[in-house]
């Protein structure tokens, strides 16, 4: 059989329905070539262009692997697989010749649809996804159905069918089958995904690009109840090297526990769960003084944590962290760079140090003191939108504009305590958080990103000092939308005072939550937790496999029933099954049908014997007769027929 | 190689349970007058393209481990129970159909004779894509509507003259996903009338034509008109006076004196051949040019004989007589 040119438009309209997610990451070159593709096969649909020939064909693959090559640099890996299959499909497509070879076309788009997950795995791309399955299926029954009689909307309507009747199967198998954790083999690299958060460096304005954005950073699960917004300091990066503009990292942290001293003994321990969005990025935040963390996270000297891979999934560890604990961890190294300044700059900040470390008599707490309160002070002021500084950025700051934001505070902070010889570093990550109103964990936003200062205390060892908090105590008492003027540039859902608007998104940020936690998150770690939830504990891989091909067979024997059973829609039975009640109803009348008599016979039998229901009897009859055995397809009729049945009385 | 021997035991043990004992364990398929697909007549097996979705799955399946991608899970587990409901769609497609015979066409031997097969479906859903096909041929496809009835068609070649029964043959059906094929085997009380195969043209022998005691006919062109009379079963449509029916409101046909068909009787004995089969091919040919030519004719077989006639139904009569002749 000939490949029909019925399936072309359809199943051209698959592949780009298929494909509309990937279009933003195309780069332009692929996208030409889509659209040169399309408008070739749409050419060839209407006669207008031949089929590419036999060396046609080869040099197509070929000039797909060439664009491949000049787009990606490579055919492998998932952004260039993904697109590769996307033009391999096309010209599947023009190859074709038989009309079932094209259920490969749509075997492809199965398997591109897929790909999407590598980018997102969110409700609205799983909603996007069943509704191609629905439509890609649907191409399955146009090639099934050979003389084309089915219209569009009824094999939707049939495709639909399949997938509701397939979820079932599908939650059994999601739910059972046995989760295996690490990957088989390496995770790919090629990862170009554009991200909202924090990077690991900071300069003046990284920071306030991100409070513009309402976000979630991550989302927090306290055992207990959470600590006061004062105290949620999430901890992300230290940045310890200056460069006169930018704080960055060390390339290399040290991956040994910090030293943590406990110096009152009680625990004061409070645990909670982090459900992190993915950010495309390693390290992970948590409250500081951590106790204890999931196993697979590393811990650096500097209390940073990093996952193994790049978080590209929303991702959720358990945490336990103790705000009495002490960091009494400095060895040599770290003293040293935590007191390193790009020479010879901002000669007036360093100025200004010594003479106020001067002024308290060379005593470090004091001079703390004193730094804060030269903030407070000289009326510094916190905005979102500082003016730009100069090349003497400590300089011009302090002296001249006296306008920032957390990022200029704490790296004017840490630089006038280094130039008084007092280690000090920047940690960059979040602060505060708001609970969700009428669900039972923290929401924290992109816009609560911030920077503050650690002080190295010979006593205490490592201090945490917020700068912003002396020039603008509201940041860190109750959140950004209480700390800032310019309201407008804050995320709506911070500052919008439509009480239904802010109810909606908040139900909304409820179902993302479950979402990441039982759909996303389903680990094996998660698959344990629903079945002690249960009430099954050590529920081992074959427990969940034998319990697997129980519930299959199970839903089998449902499947099989539901499609054996006879049709009860089925007209003819319904007919007889009313006729049938027609006859009871007589019979109890004293008139019994003779299994021998046709109908019309019983009916002059039956008028004679009622002879005031004459009418009904023989419309009963009448209609009987032409639904059963006529070829009459009339609802109306059928719906008389039972009705004047149903109403007959004798 | 594997496969191989899975078929030659398969095949192996489809002998074997022909043997009586074994024969209650696989249901008749034949022949019956009508019969309803039930459940154990419909057999189904995934096709090339549901093995190839099979395999996709697999990568699916390895592809969302290796990732942890739960979506990637879903997805794979979606399309497990997609196929799952799809076999039971498919086998459901078949399964139920009420099937009656139709009967088969009468055809010379040597051509195809075309059987008809009534499919009956009493679901409320039409039953989409059923074929049929006979020594692996496919043959027809027909919809069954809902609470309807539609007629599938095979053809078999036949050879010999007689009664050509239908045979098993295949009924099948791979909608709505191509994932699987559902099908069955059936016989049906169903044979065709195979009418000898006519000799090549023969020259007409003077003694097969014969008076008879009766006229011998003129030429044609020496035909009068006589006048007309009511159209009967049989009267060549040539010879239908147009004018004159539209005037009248039946038919009407011109007679003419000395026109009568040419009589002749085809006699068994006045053949000369070799064989019994030869010699009704003969006959059979005969038949055709004299049924062509509107003559009338006879037909004398041994043991039967058709008094001269013409017309469609002599025509099936005298060639009925010729196919089974002494069978």
């Amino acid at each position: 059989m000939r490949f029909k040119p019925r399936l072309m438009l359809p199943v051209l309209a698959g592949i780009h329905f298929v494909a509309i997610p990937m279009y933003p990451r195309l780069p332009l070159a692929v996208l030409f070539a889509v659209a040169f593709l399309t408008l070739w096969s749409w050419l060839l649909f209407h006669n207008r262009v031949q089929r590419p020939g036999k060396v046609m064909l080869p040099l197509l693959v070929l000039m797909v692997v060439g664009l491949l090559f000049h787009s990606y640099g490579t055919i492998f890996g998932r952004q260039a697989g993904s697109t590769m299959l996307l033009l391999l499909a096309f010209l599947k497509l023009f190859e074709t010749k038989r009309e079932s070879d094209i259920i490969t076309v749509v075997f492809m788009g199965y398997f591109l649809i897929a790909s999407n997950f590598f980018f997102s795995q969110s409700a609205l791309i799983a909603i996007y996804v069943i509704a191609v399955v629905i439509y890609l299926t649907s191409l399955l029954i146009i090639i099934s159905d050979k003389k084309n009689s089915t219209r569009l909307l009824e094999r939707l309507q049939r495709s639909s069918h399949m997938v509701v009747l397939a979820i079932p199967i599908m939650l059994i198998l999601f739910v059972l089958f046995p989760r295996i954790s690490g990957p088989l083999w390496g995770l790919p690299k090629d990862d170009s995904s554009a991200t909202t958060g924090l990077s690991d460096e900071m300069s003046p304005g990284s920071i306030n690009r991100l409070i513009t954005s309402g976000e979630v950073a991550f989302r927090v699960y306290f055992d207990g109840e959470p600590p006061p917004h004062s105290e949620l300091y999430w901890r992300g990066l230290v940045l310890s090297n200056y460069d006169g503009k930018t704080w960055r990292r060390d390339d290399a942290p040290v991956y040994a526990k910090p030293m943590l001293v406990d110096p009152d003994e009680n625990d004061s321990s409070i645990g909670y769960t982090v459900m992190l969005e993915p950010h495309n990025q390693r390290w992970l935040y948590a409250l500081e003084h951590l106790v204890d963390i999931d196993g697979t996270v590393n811990v650096s000297r500097e209390m940073q944590l990093y996952t193994k891979n790049n978080i590209t999934d929303v991702v959720s560890y358990a945490v336990r962290s103790d705000a009495q604990l002490e960091n009494q961890g400095l060895f040599e190294q770290e003293y040293s760079k935590n007191l390193l300044l790009p020479s010879g700059m901002n000669p007036q900040t360093v100025g200004l140090a010594q003479a106020l470390y001067a002024e308290v008599g060379q005593d470090d707490d004091a001079y703390i003191n004193r730094v804060l309160k030269y903030f407070r002070e000289r009326d510094f002021i916190y905005t979102l939108s500082p003016q730009l500084l100069g090349d003497q950025a400590m300089d011009d700051f302090i002296f001249n504009t006296q306008q920032g934001f957390c990022g200029h505070f704490s790296s004017a902070f840490v630089y006038l305590l280094r130039a008084a010889g007092i280690p000090a570093r920047v940690v960059i990550g979040y602060q505060g958080g708001s609970m969700h109103p009428f669900d039972d964990y923290m929401i924290v936003r992109q816009s609560d990103a911030h920077a503050w200062t650690e002080v190295w205390n010979d006593y205490r060892g490592w201090v945490r000092i917020d700068p912003t908090a002396a020039v603008e105590p509201r940041r860190v008492e109750s959140g950004i939308e209480n700390a800032v003027d310019q309201r407008e540039l804050l995320p709506s859902i911070l500052v919008s005072d439509n009480a239904l608007f802010r109810r909606a998104r908040f139900m909304l940020d409820s179902f993302h939550s479950n979402w990441n936690q039982w759909v996303v998150g389903f680990n094996k770690k998660k698959q344990k937790e629903l079945f002690e939830l249960l009430g099954f504990s050590n529920v081992s891989i074959s427990d969940l496999v034998l319990m697997m091909v129980v519930a299959m067979t199970l839903a089998g024997a449902v499947a099989a029933w539901w499609v054996v059973r006879k049709d009860p829609r089925s007209r003819k039975d319904t007919v007889k099954h009313y006729y049938d009640k027609f006859c009871f109803k007589l019979n109890k009348a004293g008139v019994e049908h003779q299994s021998c008599e046709g109908a019309s016979e019983f009916l002059q039998r039956i008028s004679s014997r009622f002879p005031h229901k004459k009418n009904e009897l023989a419309l009963i009859t009448g209609d009987y007769e032409r639904l059963r055995y006529g070829d009459d397809h009339n609802e109306q009729r059928l719906k008389r027929f039972i009705r004047s049945v149903r109403q007959l009385k004798l | 190689m594997a496969s191989k021997t899975i078929h030659k035991s398969f095949f192996r043990f489809a002998e074997f349970s022909r043997k009586p004992f074994f024969k209650f364990l696989l249901k008749r398929s034949g022949p019956y007058d009508s019969v309803v697909l039930d459940r154990s007549r419909v057999y189904i097996l995934p096709t090339r393209p549901g093995v190839v979705f099979c395999i996709l799955l697999l990568l699916l399946l390895v592809g969302s481990v290796n990732y942890g991608k739960s979506l990637g899970y879903m997805l794979t587990f979606l399309l497990v129970g997609i196929g799952n409901v799809s076999m039971f769609a498919i086998w459901r497609n078949l399964a139920g159909l009420r099937l009656r015979s139709g009967g088969g066409a009468p055809v010379f031997a040597g051509e195809e004779t075309t059987f008809a097969v009534q499919l009956e479906n009493t679901d409320a859903s039409t039953r989409y894509s059923i074929c049929a096909s006979h020594n692996g041929v496919e043959y027809d496809v027909v919809d069954v509507p809902a609470d309807g009835v539609a007629q599938i068609h095979f053809k078999v070649r036949t050879q010999n003259r007689g009664l050509q029964k239908s045979g098993r043959f295949r009924l099948y059906t791979r909608y709505p996903s191509s994932l699987f094929i559902a099908w069955t085997w059936i016989e049906l009380n169903m044979s065709a009338l195979v009418y000898p195969k006519p000799a090549e043209r023969v020259v007409r022998q003077s003694t097969s034509v014969q008076g008879d005691g009766e006229q011998v006919s003129n030429a044609p062109g020496q035909e009068e008109f006589a006048g007309l009379r009511d159209y009967q079963k049989g009267d060549s449509w040539r010879q239908i006076s147009w004018k004159a029916s539209a005037r009248n409101d039946s038919l009407l046909i011109k007679e003419f004196t000395g026109g009568q068909p040419e009589l002749q009787w085809i006699d068994w004995y006045a053949i000369d051949a070799a064989g019994v089969e030869e010699r009704l091919s003969i006959m059979t040919r005969l038949v055709l040019d004299a049924e062509e030519a509107h003559h009338s004719y006879g037909l004398r077989l041994p043991d039967y004989e058709i008094a001269p006639d013409h017309g469609a139904h002599h025509y099936h009569q005298c060639l009925k007589a010729l196919a089974t002749h002494a069978l």
